[in-house]
């Protein structure tokens, strides 16, 4: 029995890493995960977290960044004030080298705020607030689309394709954004405004409550609008409770989009597949694309199945995925310099084309440090699973957007 | 003009899925003198109680609120003796627990679930009646014929029988009823049964038409209570009537005016009310009196 | 003569303090026993624990020939006890007959419901005409008389009355005294009557107890009480 117990003490030394950070504390890098791994957004967290550590894994298996190995350590955040106990506890116990996350933009702003304090980089790749990079944070970047890359691939693609296939020139086009009234929803459906507007199309945007108990009275308005292209900004229970209402009241509009959701088994569970035919969905860019516009995605998203045994739930950790890579080529930038400025200046400093990424990203930074080249793509349902139809490099060969109406 | 009777059919449609909400909780409130904070949870859990039933046994939700329903009652009976009867004498602390209860409930179905949104594509969640025009849809429609018969069948049962006579003179009075040989305690258990009961078959009712969230409550439940107030508290007819003009208020301010504003204008409706009927619109003056008085 | 309540050595109270100290009292069947005292002496205290609606903390009561002390208050109905609260305590908005079939809520109380709702018609003409009115729109002492006529529903062996005359005038006080008094000769029935309407009280009432400070002052029987200097000294304004 002595014997055991000495072995387990060595056992629990090892754990707690007595041993293990003396040794290899020269040469590791650690990066601090802020994402939910608990509460309702845990699925996605949990699916982001997954990726950085496969980015991770894939880095040290090739020797690591500059030689050191790549750490990921998970830091449970739901709301603002865990997101800055988080913070707290990563940089003061893990002292990790950085800071990365995030599912939701207020876990971000919180997180980012406390990592100032600590003198510590915000290595933004998911949040999607805009107002996140124009806070003027000297420690944050993003390197995901904003919301308003939402927007601008929306109108993309309505003015790229969705009007040659409705069969109007895109300054005759009537569009209705329907928003949930927070400022996620809002702004999205703004800026849709603004973009198709500077187009001559005919834009009207509208509001809901994300949590009302009934949306009967936004689709007949929009009916009575009969608008060409009708676009839903919002988040899964309202936007489903569109979707249903829609068909309850046989609303058929030439072309429906939706954005930033609407492409999981979720939808596809709760409108049926022959509702979903043709519906457009506007998000990051993950799976069915064209390997030359996303090169190497099928196989990370093979990579992630073999290393978890499930598929990747979320439509965004992907795109963290790539955040995490950008990273690394930032790090090896500034020769193993983690500080706030090195990292900012050797981000600054880098250009990298569209198509670099297994997302199709390249690199480069705007003036408030936002990623111009992460774009968001389109997506088509057809059949029982997703495509991607826009831009049309982005698309499979052989795929293209199907008609929009829908029975 | 032609959609005028579709608003109307809308907002009668809707007004039975309040009136269903807001019974459960005005029983609870009108006789036991507690605001239940937790009743949409209860209302949650009728929701993934007929998901379950539908996801494992492929069991139709009208079919599985024969489960759900009688589950929920027997849940909220012994939530009512194991947290609320301990805190009888201190009704603030009753308060307080059915908001405990609120995060608990919420939290537990948030660790099942892994906060992945539910939902089911049943047929007939799919059918919509059209009837001069003016259309329907039937899983709205069986709301509100359940919230009438729900209704109905809970005044008959109050006015009618011993039990119902019972409850009220608890409501009234408790110690008057206690030397009258009622037990309150029993009393207030099956009415917090049968009120978390109602809230369940609210949630079996509504899931073919939502989205399921562990959050998803809170939504009916802040409009129940606009209903509850409305309506006038602890009146059974109150709770009917608040949630059609509560349903028919919303249906109007959001087709002709905004559906942005169409809570800003229930609030003014619901200011206006309570300024000519300060207890309600069925709400005996005084009630809130006997609630308060000092009961032992 | 039999016994129907046999109080020994109550102690009861309200949080820390004990309200009542030590009091034991009878009664037998068919008697009307007055309980009087000053305000805060504990006359409501005492027949609120023989209702039940408060534990006693030490003591014992027995009922009948039974020990009901530990006796939820809801089962004492059943057991031929019955208490009308100080103002009635009716159901403000049930009616007068809704409040009368309450009275006969106890399982043994039920069966011949009609009948005895005649008998006590009998006695309380005037609810016979109100018996569709709601009792929160009753007067003072109609409101005094239904109150009684609720208990009386239950066809108890002891009625146990808290201050019924309280806010009557005295035209209306006599009344209820008569009333009482003519239920006990009638149906054999025991009364406890707790009083701070001394005279009257003792006038009906076959003994007392004067009950001060938690515990008894003072007994025997009404007329020897009401000759008493220091009862009339103390409680009669004589
Ligand atoms: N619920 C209570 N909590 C605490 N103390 C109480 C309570 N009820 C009564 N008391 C106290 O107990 C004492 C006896 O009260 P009780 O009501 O028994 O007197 P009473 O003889 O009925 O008086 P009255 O003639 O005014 O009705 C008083 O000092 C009173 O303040
Ligand atoms: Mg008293």
């Amino acid at each position: 029995m002595k014997k055991f117990n000495g072995a387990g003490v060595l056992a629990v030394l090892v754990g707690a890493g007595w041993i293990t950070v003396a040794a290899a504390q020269e040469g590791t890098i650690k990066i601090g995960a802020i994402t939910p791994n608990t509460g309702g957004m845990a699925v996605l967290g949990n699916d982001l977290a997954n990726w950085y550590e496969l980015a991770a894994d894939e880095i040290n298996a090739k020797g690591g960044v500059l030689g050191k190995k790549v750490k990921i350590i998970r830091g449970d955040a739901t709301n603002a004030q865990e997101a800055i106990a988080a913070v707290d506890k990563l940089a003061t116990v893990d002292k990790v080298d950085i800071i990365s996350g995030t599912i939701a933009s207020f876990i971000s702003q919180a997180a980012s705020e406390a990592a100032v304090n600590y003198n510590k980089m915000y290595w933004e790749t998911n949040a999607l607030a805009v107002e996140l990079t124009t806070r003027g944070l000297p420690n944050f970047l993003r390197t995901g689309p904003s919301a308003a890359y939402y927007a601008m691939q929306a109108a993309d693609v309505s003015k790229g394709k969705v009007a040659s296939v409705v069969g109007k020139p895109v300054n005759k086009l009537k569009i209705w954004v329907e928003h949930e009234d927070s400022n996620y929803g809002t702004s999205i459906a703004t800026e849709v405004d603004r973009l198709m507007k500077a187009e001559g199309a005919t834009v009207q945007i509208a509001g809901h409550k994300a949590s009302a108990v009934d949306l009967t009275d936004s689709i007949l308005r929009a009916q009575q609008a009969n608008p060409d292209i009708f676009i839903i900004s919002g988040y899964v229970v309202d936007t489903h409770l569109l979707l249903r209402t829609m068909r309850e009241r046989n609303f058929k509009p030439a072309a429906t989009i939706l954005i930033g959701l609407g492409d999981s088994p979720d939808t596809l569970k709760a409108i049926g597949p022959e509702y979903l035919q043709g519906i457009l969905i506007v998000t990051f860019p993950r799976q069915a694309i064209n390997q030359k516009y996303a090169p190497g995605s099928d196989a990370v998203n093979k990579a992630y199945v073999d290393k978890y045994k499930v598929p990747s739930i979320g439509n965004a950790g992907i795109n963290g995925y790539v955040g995490m890579q950008i990273l690394f080529k930032a790090i090896e930038a500034t020769k193993g310099d983690m500080s706030v400025s090195a990292l900012m200046k050797a981000a600054k400093a880098m250009d990298m084309p569209i198509g670099s990424f297994t997302t199709g990203y390249g690199v480069k930074f705007d003036e408030n440090m936002q990623n111009t080249r992460g774009q968001a793509v389109t997506y088509q349902w057809q059949g029982d699973s997703t495509k991607v139809v826009w831009p049309q490099e982005a698309a499979l060969d052989g795929v293209s957007m199907i008609k929009l109406a829908r029975p | 003009m032609d959609q005028f009777f579709n608003v109307v059919a809308l907002g009668m449609l809707l007004g039975g899925t309040y009136a269903l909400v807001s019974v459960g909780l005005n029983l609870i409130f009108g006789v036991i003198r507690i605001v239940n904070f937790s009743q949409g949870e209860f209302l949650m859990l009728g929701m993934y109680g007929a998901y379950l039933g539908y996801s494992t046994m492929g069991l139709d939700p009208y079919a599985g609120a024969f489960i759900v329903v009688p589950a929920l009652t027997l849940l909220g009976m012994v939530v009512y003796w194991l947290v609320m009867r301990p805190l009888q004498n201190e009704p603030m602390m009753q308060v307080f627990a059915s908001f405990g209860l609120l995060l608990l409930i919420q939290n537990v179905v948030l660790a099942i679930t892994g906060g992945v949104g539910m939902s089911m594509n049943t047929p007939f969640s799919q059918v919509t009646l059209t009837i001069a025009g003016v259309q329907f849809s039937a899983t709205r429609l069986i709301i509100l014929l359940a919230a009438l018969v729900a209704a109905g069948g809970l005044g008959l049962f109050l006015a009618k029988t011993n039990f119902g006579q019972a409850i009220r003179a608890v409501a009234q009075d408790r110690m008057a009823a206690q030397l009258m040989g009622i037990n309150v305690e029993r009393t207030f258990m099956w009415s917090f049964g049968i009120g978390t009961g109602l809230a369940g078959l609210a949630g079996v009712l509504l899931t073919p038409i939502y989205t399921l969230s562990p959050q998803i409550g809170g939504n009916f439940v802040m409009a129940a209570f606009a209903v509850v107030v409305l309506g006038g508290l602890g009146s059974v007819l109150g709770a009917l009537v608040g949630g059609f003009i509560v349903g028919l208020t919303e249906a109007f301010a959001g087709y002709y005016i905004d559906p942005e504003l169409k809570h800003a204008v229930i609030f003014i409706v619901f200011i206006a009310v309570l300024l000519i009927k300060p207890s309600g619109l069925f709400g005996q003056a005084g009630a809130e009196e006997v609630g308060l008085r000092e009961q032992s | 003569m039999s016994r129907i309540l046999d109080v020994q050595s109550i102690v009861a109270g309200y949080g820390e303090a004990n309200v009542l100290t030590n009091v034991s009292i009878y009664a037998d069947k068919a008697e009307v026993v007055s309980i009087v005292g000053a305000n805060g002496a504990g006359k409501t205290t005492l027949i609120s624990t023989l209702a039940g609606v408060i534990k006693p903390r030490s003591g014992e009561v027995y009922f009948q020939g039974e020990r009901i002390t530990d006796m939820p208050a809801h089962e004492r109905p059943q057991k031929m006890l019955a208490m009308v609260p100080e103002g009635g305590r009716l159901f403000p908005f049930m009616t007068v007959l809704e409040n009368l079939k309450l009275g006969a809520f106890p399982e043994r109380a039920r069966s011949g419901f009609n009948q005895r709702l005649e008998e006590i018609f009998d006695i309380f003409s005037i609810l016979r005409e109100r018996r569709g009115q709601l009792a929160g729109h009753l007067s003072g002492g109609e409101r005094q008389m239904c109150a009684i006529a609720r208990a009386m529903m239950s066809r108890p062996a002891l009625l146990m009355l808290d201050e019924p005359s309280v806010g009557l005038s005295p035209v209306m006080t006599e009344r209820v005294f008569e009333t009482i008094r003519s239920l006990a000769t009638r149906d054999n029935l025991t009364v406890l009557l707790v009083e701070q309407n001394v005279g009257e009280a003792l006038d009906i009432s076959d003994r007392g107890y004067v009950i001060d400070h938690g515990s008894i002052a003072m007994t025997g029987l009404s007329s020897e009480l009401k000759d008493n200097p220091q009862v009339q000294g103390a409680y009669m304004g004589l």
